[in-house]
């Protein structure tokens, strides 16, 4: 991507009589929980950068990657306890703390990216994320604006699969829930670590594993080791990534740094989206030039995860009440949708 | 006095006695993961977040362990030329000014994560299996006071070394 | 509260870690108790700090890559109890003993074929020293040749694959162990021929250093010798299949195949009759004690890093590093020459975990192949094992030593001093030629 332009310099103020009062610079401590070659770190780097032009210099946010400050994952605890002043991370992997989380981030056939975005803008998303925090030990965090991120593939394969029938016996690196999802369909879920991935699939001890969208997951270098991508936005129509505050830290900042912050994070919200569509479409090219057959994930396979996952997430609401209301609260603003523009 | 170190001894030993069969559970289960996974095609949802258990666990264990036998890592140029006395001024100095503060401090956060883990029923969230997060911090916790019990002994053995000039026991 | 600079902030961290250390005071204390002090300025509380230090030990124990420490320290202990080393060696020496330096040549031979199934140097230190040692002093050998041919050819165990070095870093680096791996085995062969030729040269010209093995001494039958070399390899070979041979076939990956090596090995060890439940308490108990030391050391330096990033220590070092006149190699030099001088003072566990996330992104940005700079780094840091003042394959050396055979530090050191000067012609060479680091993992991959 091409840097932003440079923001014009601001014309050089006409000598003042007495010596101007010392400016206060805020500086913040924040982290996501990627690496720095990832898509999510970009955006906090580009944010970070942006608030710091924005606000002439007086807040000064330092981006730091996942594990720089506090190991990756547990930065929301870091954010609940003072030690990081914010956060930007994907809800999925609260779920050790809180387990109702991972519909924050992503729905088996639930809303859109887009949906899911204006959910968190305009509907219940950031209030029920709030309550959650507040109910479950986290109540220094504030949840400020979020961002919503592409599609997911479906599933990468070393085998072809023509339907559901064909992923029984093969192993498969499943994370969470996607053991329970995946598990009728006779797979063997296997823990792989991030950083054994692709060895892993490349000699066989898995056959497929979902990680992020085909632009994301080049640099892990993905398309040297599998011989197919299935897509489709079914499993992981998006990965929200939130931007979380340290309450105190929040109640500290002036009122127009507050605004300043939470504008461009929305900001950063759509542009993330519109940046990494954009490179999937042309990053698959690249994958099947590697050799990768990019094809549409089978109907009947789609159809037998959503159903999966729809029984997964009706066994957790019948045993939690608020797990209950926040997956009515997405379906509903989905079908909502989905009565105004039936094809979008 | 030497009842209490020699207590403490004592548990840092046993505490590492009892460890060290995690070791030996940890490569049995491995290779039984890869057998399993492999030949049968039936790899445990468990295994993974149990590995991760039994070899923190047994880290943990080893701090006070190690310490007891004085041996983490020093670079000795100039301390293994310098009398038992010097050396222990200078194991007296570390240890009061350095190790003490940054242990003690830690046992304090240690015991608020482990309490919390076990009031809120944390989980590990990595695999399906989610199991509690709570015997692990737990065992965090007592292997850094035990650290700081064993740091403790010795630094009564080295005070003494430097006043008196001889070995307390 | 006093607000830090960065610049404050680095040279508070690294000049207190080099002052500290020389005091002799454990190195994962000075480590740990830096972090604490000047993050009570970044973090802003003394509860704070000790909370990013606390989460930071959590989070390193509880990586599952990282539990291949303990098995290949494990699997290290049993194959030193296994008497694996002895035979190789006197097969070995029936072959090449007649040659001016031939038992040097042998160890430095048998550190590399040991190296590929061992993953860390104090089992092949250890091994080497028990087995060729007495032999090589008993034949007439220099104790420096002796001695540095044992623990330049012992360090290459944490070189060549397997290795701990390498499964720590790929994660830090980003970067797949697998791939690590693959291209860490040529440069691992290179310094073995770089040692052996050095060896071999300088006995040739001084033969009262290094004399041949009289010809009354090693006859034996030329089918017995064959016999021999076979069934010592054997073993050996079962184990480099079981560690390395469980990877490339995707049985498992790098960290469990630790877990089916450490199994093997004491397989091995019941198949010699060396076994029995004090063997296997023993093993145990001494891998606790190893654990003890490199996790202090380990979990310190993670919390250090995060205090000295969250103060921002990486943009002032990068600052340093990027100021170097010379474009990226000079960028390049300079960043090996920090690893060197930190390698002569820091366990190299603690330059991982503290330099590894500063000197990446700095490598990337300056259009360096990530596989290429991670194994030039672990080739640098084979240095730091060797490098007084603290050294720790010297130290291990020393320690598994017979004390009758009178071997001081001074002759470790002076030993070793030639090696070192070799693993930088051969840093030189690798980037000269990269194609010796990067060919082996391209062939990996998928045409
Ligand atoms: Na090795
Ligand atoms: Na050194």
């Amino acid at each position: 991507a091409k840097p932003a332009p440079a923001p014009a310099p601001t014309p050089a103020p006409a000598p003042a009589p007495t010596p101007a009062q010392p400016v206060e610079v805020v500086k913040w401590i924040i982290q996501d929980d990627n690496p720095t070659t990832t898509s999510t770190y970009m955006s906090l780097a580009r944010v970070s950068k942006a608030i710091e032009a924005a606000s002439g210099g007086r807040f000064i946010i330092q981006a730091n990657e996942g594990g720089a400050i506090v190991p990756a994952d547990t930065e929301i605890e870091a954010v609940q306890r003072g030690v990081l002043d914010g956060s930007s991370n994907g809800p999925i992997l609260w779920v050790g703390d809180l387990p109702a989380s991972p519909p924050f981030s992503t729905t088996v056939g639930g809303p859109t990216a887009m949906q899911y975005q204006m959910w968190y803008m305009w509907g219940e998303g950031l209030v029920l994320m709030k309550e959650m925090f507040d109910n479950g030990g986290f109540e220094n965090v504030k949840p400020i604006a979020t961002i919503c991120r592409e599609p997911e593939t479906f599933l990468y394969t070393t085998f072809p699969v023509s339907g559901p029938e064909d992923l029984n016996g093969k192993k498969m690196r499943l994370l969470g829930d996607e053991a329970e999802i995946f598990g009728p369909l006779g797979v063997a879920a296997v823990s792989t670590p991030s950083p054994e991935i692709y060895e892993s699939i490349q000699r066989g001890v898995i056959d497929g594993f979902q990680h992020s969208s085909l632009a994301v997951d080049m640099p892990m270098g993905f398309q040297e080791v599998v011989d197919y991508a299935y897509v489709s936005p079914a499993r992981q129509p998006t990965d929200m990534y939130i931007y979380l505050v340290n309450e105190q830290s929040w109640a500290d900042l002036p009122n127009d740094l507050k605004w300043i912050f939470t504008e461009l994070v929305w900001a950063e919200g759509t542009r993330h989206y519109a940046e990494w569509t954009y490179k999937n479409t042309t990053a698959t090219a690249e994958w099947v030039a590697a050799g990768v057959n990019v094809v549409p994930c089978p109907k009947s396979l789609e159809d037998v995860i959503v159903a999966n996952s729809n029984a997964f997430y009706a066994k957790r609401q019948a045993a939690d009440p608020f797990y209950d209301r926040l997956i009515k609260s997405l379906f509903n603003w989905r079908d909502a949708y989905a009565k105004t523009y039936p094809r979008l | 006095m030497k009842k209490f170190i020699h207590t403490v001894d004592f548990i840092s030993e046993w505490t590492a006695l009892t460890g060290r069969w995690f070791i030996v559970a940890l490569v049995v289960l491995v290779t039984a993961e890869v057998t399993l996974r492999y030949v049968f095609t039936k790899p445990t949802l468990w295994g993974y977040e149990l590995h991760v258990m039994l070899a923190a666990s047994a880290y943990i264990l080893a701090f006070a362990y190690t310490h007891r036998h004085r041996a983490h890592v020093r670079v000795d140029m100039i301390y293994a030329h310098l009398p038992p006395r010097g050396q222990a001024v200078i194991d007296f100095l570390g240890t009061l000014l350095l190790f003490f503060p940054f242990i003690f401090m830690l046992c304090f956060v240690a015991w608020s994560w482990q309490y919390d883990s076990w009031v809120t029923g944390e989980k590990m969230p990595i695999t399906g299996w989610y199991p509690p997060a709570g015997p692990l911090r737990t065992v965090i916790f007592y292997g850094l006071c035990l650290f700081a019990l064993q740091a403790v002994v010795h630094f009564i053995r080295d005070t003494y070394l430097m006043i008196r000039g001889k070995p307390y026991d | 509260m006093i607000d830090l600079s960065p610049e404050m902030v680095t040279a508070i961290m690294l000049g207190g870690v080099f002052l500290g250390v020389l005091t002799g005071f454990p190195l994962g204390f000075i480590v740990g108790a830096i972090a604490l002090f000047v993050g009570l300025f970044v973090f802003g509380g003394l509860v704070q700090v000790a909370d990013v230090i606390y989460t930071n030990i959590y989070g390193i124990i509880t990586n599952y890559v990282i539990i291949a420490v303990p098995l290949f320290v494990f699997m290290g202990v049993m194959l030193e109890r296994s008497g694996l080393a002895e035979r190789l060696y006197d097969a070995l020496y029936l072959w090449l003993g007649g040659f001016r330096g031939g038992l040097a040549i042998v160890t430095v031979l048998m550190g590399t074929i040991i190296a590929a199934t061992v993953g860390i140097i104090a089992a092949s230190i250890t091994m080497l020293a028990l087995a060729v040692l007495p032999s090589m002093l008993k034949r007439g050998y220099s104790k420096p040749l002796a001695t540095g041919a044992v623990t330049a050819g012992g360090c290459l165990g944490i070189l060549i694959p397997p290795s701990i070095m390498l499964v720590l870093y790929g994660p830090m680096a980003g970067i797949s162990v697998g791939q690590l791996f693959f291209g860490a085995f040529m440069p691992g062969f290179t310094l073995s021929a770089l040692y052996i030729t050095y060896i071999a040269i300088r006995s040739y010209f001084q033969p009262q250093i290094a004399p041949a093995v009289p010809i009354e001494d090693r006859k034996v039958p030329f089918m017995k010798k064959t016999l021999m070399l076979l069934t010592s390899i054997v073993p050996v070979a079962i184990l480099i299949l079981s560690v390395l041979g469980v990877i490339f076939l995707g049985i498992a990956p790098p960290t469990e195949a630790a877990g089916v090596g450490a199994f093997m090995a004491t397989l091995l060890t019941i198949a010699y009759r060396r076994f029995n439940l004090t063997t296997l308490k023993e093993a145990a108990l001494i891998t606790m004690r190893a654990c003890g030391f490199i996790f202090v050391i380990v979990t310190m330096a993670v919390a250090f890093s995060a205090v000295f990033l969250g103060g921002g220590g990486r943009e002032v070092m990068s600052e340093i590093i990027l100021g170097a006149p010379g474009g990226k190699w000079g960028v390049f030099a300079i960043i090996m020459f920090i690893i060197f001088i930190m390698g002569m003072f820091i366990e190299w566990i603690a330059i991982v975990y503290i330099m590894v996330p500063i000197i990446t992104p700095i490598a990337l940005a300056s259009g360096f192949s990530n596989l290429w700079f991670s194994i030039m780094v672990c080739v640098n840091l084979q240095m730091a094992f060797m490098t007084p003042p603290f050294a720790s394959g010297i130290f291990i050396c020393r320690g598994a030593c017979d004390p009758k055979m009178g071997i001081t530090m001074g002759d470790i050191i002076r030993g070793v001093l030639p090696h070192v000067a070799l693993i930088i012609i051969g840093l030189i060479i690798f980037t000269l030629v990269p194609e010796i680091i990067t060919w082996l993992p391209a062939q990996m991959i998928r045409g």
